[in-house]
C-alpha cells in the first residue's frame, strides 16, 4: 500500500528555459556581411542539397570545358589557333545571363517564399542595407561567373607558350579588359535579373521574366536594323548581350565582318549605356526591394 | 438533414466539364504580369508596322519587311511565348500547390481533361498572334495582302499556337521546372542549336510553323534549305498532338504524391 | 437508403498485404485491414505512412504490391470509382480567386452530376457554408477552407469517404460539427476513414481503429477491445467506496490486483486480470461491509493505448 507522498521542500520553479546573450555583439557591419555570405554561399548552390548546385555547376561546366577546349587547340597545333577572347565571350554571354536568371529568383523569391524577412529586418539590418548586400552578391556572384573562365582563357594562354615570358609581354595587357568585360556584363545581368526577382515572387516566372526580355530586346534590335530612320546606334545599343558582344570584339581588338561594313560607336558609348542601362534596372530594382515589409 | 441527391449521368458532362476546365485554368494562368506582358508581346509588331508606314516610300519593300518581322516578332518570340504561358501556368500551379487532386479524383476521363486545356491554351495563343499579324499586315501593306504573306502567316501562327501549346502542356504535366524548360527549348533547341545542326529543324516547332507558309505565299522560297515540307510539318504537328494527350493522360494517372511525412 | 453499390457483398475498402515505397523509404509495409461502413480511424504518428495509405486507397498511387480494393475493384487507374468515393486531402490550398458556389459547382460537373446547382446547395448547406458562399476563397480562414473541402468531397453524396487530417487548424467548435456531420454520414451507411496522429479528437466518434507506427499495422480494432487484450499490462480502476482504506485491504489480498493507491479522489487499484476483478469487487465489498460507489477504469484512453504501442514497437 503506498500513500501519497506530500511535498517535503519547499516548492521552487527553475527557470531553465530561454537563456539572454549578454555577451559583445557584431553590430550592422557584421551583419552585411554574414548575409553578403550567406547570399554568395546560396547562389551558389554551397551547402545546400545537390538539387541547388545543379544549374551553378551545369553553368560553370558548360562555360569552362569550352574554354579549356580552345587552350588544347591552341597548344596541340603550337600557338598557330590563336584564342579569340571576342568568340569566345560571344558564345558564354547567354550562358551568365542563364545563372543570373536562374539564381537571383532563389536567393530574393526564396526569402520572400520562406519568409526570411523578418528573421532578416529585425535584427541590426535595415531594409536598404538588405537590399544592397543582396544585390551585391549576385553582382559579385555574376562577376565571378564570368571572370572564371576568361581568366582560364588568359592564365592559359601565357601557361601554353613557348616563351611565357614574351607572350606575357605581348599580350599581358589582355588582364584590363578582361576584368572591365566581365564586371560590365555581371552589372547588367546582375541588374536585370534582380529587377525581375522583384517583381513576382514566384521563382519561374522571375527566371522567365528575365529570359524573355532579353529575347524581347534581341528581337526588337534585330527588327530595328532594317528600319531606315533610326540611328544607327540604337540597335547596337538596346539589347544587352549584343551590346556586350560588340564591346568585346572592340576591347580584345578583335572586329567582326558586319563591324568593318557598319563601324560600331566608340567604346566609351557602349559603356556609358551599359552603366547606364544596369543602374537604371538596378534603380528600379531597389525602390522595390527597400519597400519590403517584414 | 441529410439530402441523398441523385449522382451522376453516367457519362462525363463534355460541355460543362470544357467549360469548368478552362475557367479553372484562367484563374490560375491570369496575373497582372502576364497581362501585361501578353499586351507587350502583342503590340510590339504593330508598332513596328506603324513605325514601318510612317516612313511612307522610304521604307522599302514591305513583303521583306513584314517576312522579316513575322519571323522574329511573332513565329520567334510571341506564339511561343504565349504557348507557353498558356501551357504550362494552370497544371504547373496546380502541381505544386495540390490542387490538381480536385481534378483528378472525378471520372472525368484524364484524355478530356488534357485536350481542353492543351485546345484553349493553343487556340487562344494561335488566335492572338493571328491577330497581331493580321493588324501588322494591314498597317504595314495598308490592306493589301501582298503575295499572300499576311494571310500566309495568319493561317502559320495559329497552327504554330496550337503546336506549341501541345508541347508546353505535356511540359507543365512532367516537368519540373516547365517554364525556364520551355524558354531553353526555345532559346536554345530552336535558336542556337538548329542553327548549327540543320538536321535539327525537322524536330523544331518554328520550323514546323514556317513550312506552313510554303505554299501559301512566295515571299520566302528563295532561302530554304534543308528545311521541312508543309505535308512533313502538319504530319509531325499531328503527332506531337497525339503524343502530348497520350503523355499528358498518363501523367494525371501517376500523381506524384510528395512526402509530407505522414 | 445505401447506394447499390455499398449495399453489394465487397466491403468499401479492403488492403491486402498492401506496400509502397518512395526509393528506399518504405511508406506503408504489408498492411491489410478492412474498412466498413462506419467511422474508423487511422491513426499514428507524424511519418507513420498514414497519408500514403489514404492516397492508396483513392487510386492516386498504385501499390507496389499487395492489393487495395474499392467496392472490390482496384481503385488505381480507375477514375470510375470516384463515382463513389472522396477524397479530402490534408493540403489547404484551394484555387483562390473562386467562390466556394463556384469550386464545389466545378467539381460537381466534373463528377458528372445530373444537377450540379442542387448537389452544390445541399453540400453547402451540410458543412454551414451557405452564408460565405459567394465570398472568394482566399480570405477564407483555416476552418472555412476546410468546410469547403468537404463541401467539395460531399457533393456527389459518396459512400466511402477518406479524410486526411481533416481536424487540422479547427477550433473545439468546429471539430464537434465536423465530427456530428461525419457521424451523421456513417450512420447512413458510408464508410469513413480518417487520419489523424492527435488521438483526442478520433477517441470520441472512431469504433474501429487502425494504428500506423512506421508503415506497419501496429493494431486494429475497438480500441476498448485492444487494451484488454494487452494483459501484460496492468490495468487501473479508480474505485470510490465508503471506506476505501478498508476496501483496499481486502482487494489487496486478491491474487491479480498488483497494487493500491489511495488519493483524494478515490483508490487506485492495479490488475492484471480486468475481468477476474470485476468479477471479485462485488463480494468483496460486501464482506467487508463497503458499500462501492464509483468504479472507473482509468487508462482505457486512446492515450494509454497508443503509448503501448508505439513504445514497443516489436509487440503484435
Amino acid at each position: 500500500m503506498t500513500m501519497p507522498t506530500e511535498a517535503l521542500a519547499p516548492a521552487a520553479i527553475h527557470d531553465l528555459g530561454y537563456r539572454r546573450y549578454e555577451g559583445p555583439r557584431g553590430g550592422a557591419r557584421m551583419a552585411r556581411r554574414a548575409l553578403f555570405a550567406q547570399g554568395l554561399r546560396a547562389l551558389f548552390g554551397i551547402g545546400r542539397p545537390a538539387r541547388a548546385k545543379a544549374i551553378p555547376v551545369l553553368v560553370l561546366a558548360v562555360t569552362l570545358l569550352p574554354a579549356l577546349g580552345m587552350l588544347a587547340a591552341g597548344s596541340a597545333s603550337r600557338g598557330q589557333i590563336p584564342i579569340r577572347y571576342a568568340d569566345f565571350i560571344s558564345g558564354q554571354l547567354i550562358l551568365f545571363a542563364l545563372f543570373g536568371a536562374a539564381q537571383a529568383p532563389e536567393l530574393l523569391c526564396g526569402d520572400r517564399q520562406h519568409r526570411l524577412l523578418p528573421l532578416l529586418l529585425t535584427r541590426a539590418m535595415s531594409q536598404a542595407d538588405y537590399a544592397l548586400v543582396r544585390w551585391l552578391a549576385i553582382w559579385t556572384a555574376l562577376v565571378l561567373v564570368a571572370l572564371a573562365p576568361l581568366l582560364l582563357l588568359y592564365v592559359g594562354e601565357i601557361g601554353i607558350a613557348r616563351d611565357p615570358a614574351a607572350t606575357f609581354r605581348s599580350m599581358g595587357t589582355r588582364i584590363g579588359p578582361v576584368l572591365a568585360h566581365a564586371t560590365l556584363a555581371a552589372w547588367v545581368l546582375a541588374g536585370l535579373a534582380t529587377l525581375a526577382a522583384t517583381l513576382t515572387a514566384r521563382r519561374a516566372y522571375a527566371t522567365a521574366l528575365t529570359i524573355g526580355t532579353l529575347l524581347v530586346l534581341a528581337a526588337v534590335a534585330a527588327g530595328l536594323e532594317d528600319l531606315s530612320g533610326i540611328p544607327a546606334a540604337l540597335p547596337e545599343l538596346l539589347d544587352p548581350i549584343r551590346a556586350l558582344r560588340t564591346l568585346a570584339a572592340l576591347l580584345f581588338d578583335e572586329p567582326t565582318r558586319g563591324m568593318e561594313v557598319a563601324p560600331p560607336p566608340p567604346i566609351p558609348v557602349f559603356v556609358a549605356s551599359l552603366v547606364a542601362g544596369g543602374a537604371a534596372a538596378l534603380g528600379l530594382a531597389w525602390t522595390q526591394l527597400r519597400r519590403v515589409v517584414p | 438533414m441529410n439530402v441523398r441527391v441523385p449522382v451522376s449521368r453516367g457519362v462525363p458532362r463534355w460541355g460543362a466539364s470544357a467549360r469548368v476546365l478552362i475557367r479553372l485554368a484562367w484563374v490560375r494562368t491570369m496575373s497582372p504580369l502576364v497581362l501585361l506582358g501578353t499586351t507587350g508581346l502583342l503590340l510590339l509588331p504593330l508598332l513596328f508596322a506603324v513605325l514601318f508606314a510612317a516612313q511612307g516610300s522610304l521604307s522599302g519593300d514591305p513583303v521583306d519587311f513584314l517576312v522579316r518581322r513575322y519571323d522574329q516578332l511573332v513565329g520567334a518570340l510571341a506564339t511561343p511565348v504565349l504557348a507557353l504561358l498558356l501551357g504550362t501556368s494552370a497544371f504547373s500551379a496546380e502541381r505544386e500547390d495540390g490542387t490538381l487532386v480536385y481534378l483528378i479524383t472525378t471520372p472525368t476521363p484524364r484524355w478530356w481533361i488534357v485536350t481542353v486545356r492543351l485546345l484553349w491554351a493553343g487556340g487562344l495563343a494561335g488566335a492572338l498572334s493571328s491577330l497581331t499579324v493580321w493588324g501588322a499586315g494591314a498597317i504595314a501593306a495598308h490592306g493589301s495582302n501582298p503575295e499572300g504573306v499576311t494571310s500566309a502567316y495568319t493561317v502559320a501562327v495559329f497552327f504554330g499556337g496550337v503546336a506549341y501549346a501541345a508541347l508546353f502542356t505535356v511540359l507543365g504535366l512532367r516537368s519540373r521546372r516547365p517554364l525556364v524548360t520551355g524558354l531553353l527549348y526555345v532559346l536554345f533547341w530552336e535558336g542556337a542549336l538548329s542553327g548549327t545542326f540543320q538536321a535539327l529543324n525537322f524536330l523544331s516547332v518554328r520550323q514546323w510553323m514556317l513550312a506552313v507558309t510554303l505554299p501559301l505565299t512566295t515571299a520566302r522560297a528563295e532561302r530554304l534549305e534543308g528545311v521541312p515540307s508543309a505535308p512533313f510539318a502538319l504530319v509531325a504537328a499531328g503527332v506531337l498532338l497525339l503524343a502530348a494527350i497520350r503523355l499528358g493522360a498518363r501523367a494525371l494517372d501517376r500523381l506524384p504524391a510528395e512526402r509530407s511525412g505522414s | 437508403m445505401t447506394r447499390s453499390d455499398a449495399s453489394s457483398p465487397a466491403p468499401p475498402l479492403v488492403f491486402d498485404q498492401v506496400s509502397y515505397w518512395y526509393g528506399d523509404l518504405v511508406a506503408v509495409n504489408a498492411i491489410s485491414a478492412t474498412v466498413q461502413p462506419g467511422i474508423t480511424g487511422l491513426l499514428g504518428p507524424n511519418g507513420a505512412g498514414k497519408t500514403t495509405l489514404l492516397q492508396l486507397a483513392a487510386g492516386l498511387l498504385a501499390p507496389a504490391s499487395g492489393t487495395v480494393a474499392v467496392y472490390g475493384e482496384a481503385p488505381a487507374l480507375n477514375p470510375a470509382i470516384y463515382r463513389h468515393v472522396a477524397l479530402v486531402p490534408a493540403r489547404e490550398a484551394l484555387p483562390g480567386a473562386l467562390t466556394p458556389r463556384q469550386f464545389v459547382e466545378a467539381r460537381a460537373t466534373l463528377l458528372g452530376l445530373a444537377d450540379v446547382r442542387g448537389a452544390t446547395a445541399a453540400a453547402l448547406a451540410l458543412v454551414n457554408l451557405e452564408r460565405e458562399a459567394s465570398r472568394p476563397i482566399e480570405g477564407f480562414s483555416k476552418g472555412m477552407r476546410q468546410r469547403t473541402k468537404l463541401a467539395a468531397a460531399l457533393v456527389h453524396a459518396p459512400t466511402l469517404l477518406l479524410l486526411d487530417e481533416p481536424f487540422n487548424g479547427l477550433d473545439p467548435r468546429q471539430r464537434m460539427q465536423l465530427l456530428a456531420l461525419l457521424e451523421a454520414r456513417a450512420a447512413d451507411g458510408t464508410a469513413v476513414l480518417l487520419s489523424s496522429h492527435i488521438l483526442e479528437e478520433i477517441e470520441p466518434v472512431a469504433s474501429t481503429m487502425l494504428v500506423m507506427v512506421a508503415g506497419r499495422l501496429a493494431a486494429s480494432g475497438d480500441y476498448r477491445t485492444l487494451r484488454r487484450l494487452m494483459t501484460d499490462r496492468p490495468h487501473t480502476l479508480r474505485i470510490r467506496s465508503s471506506d476505501d482504506r478498508r476496501l483496499g485491504a481486502r482487494l489487496l489480498s486478491e491474487p491479480d490486483v498488483v497494487a493500491v493507491e489511495l488519493t483524494t479522489e478515490g483508490m487506485l487499484v492495479q490488475t492484471t486480470d480486468f475481468t477476474q476483478l470485476a468479477h471479485r469487487l462485488a463480494p468483496v465489498a460486501q464482506a467487508s461491509a463497503v458499500t462501492v460507489l464509483a468504479v472507473q477504469p482509468t487508462d482505457e484512453s486512446l492515450e494509454h493505448v497508443f503509448a503501448y504501442l508505439v513504445g514497443d514497437e516489436g509487440r503484435p
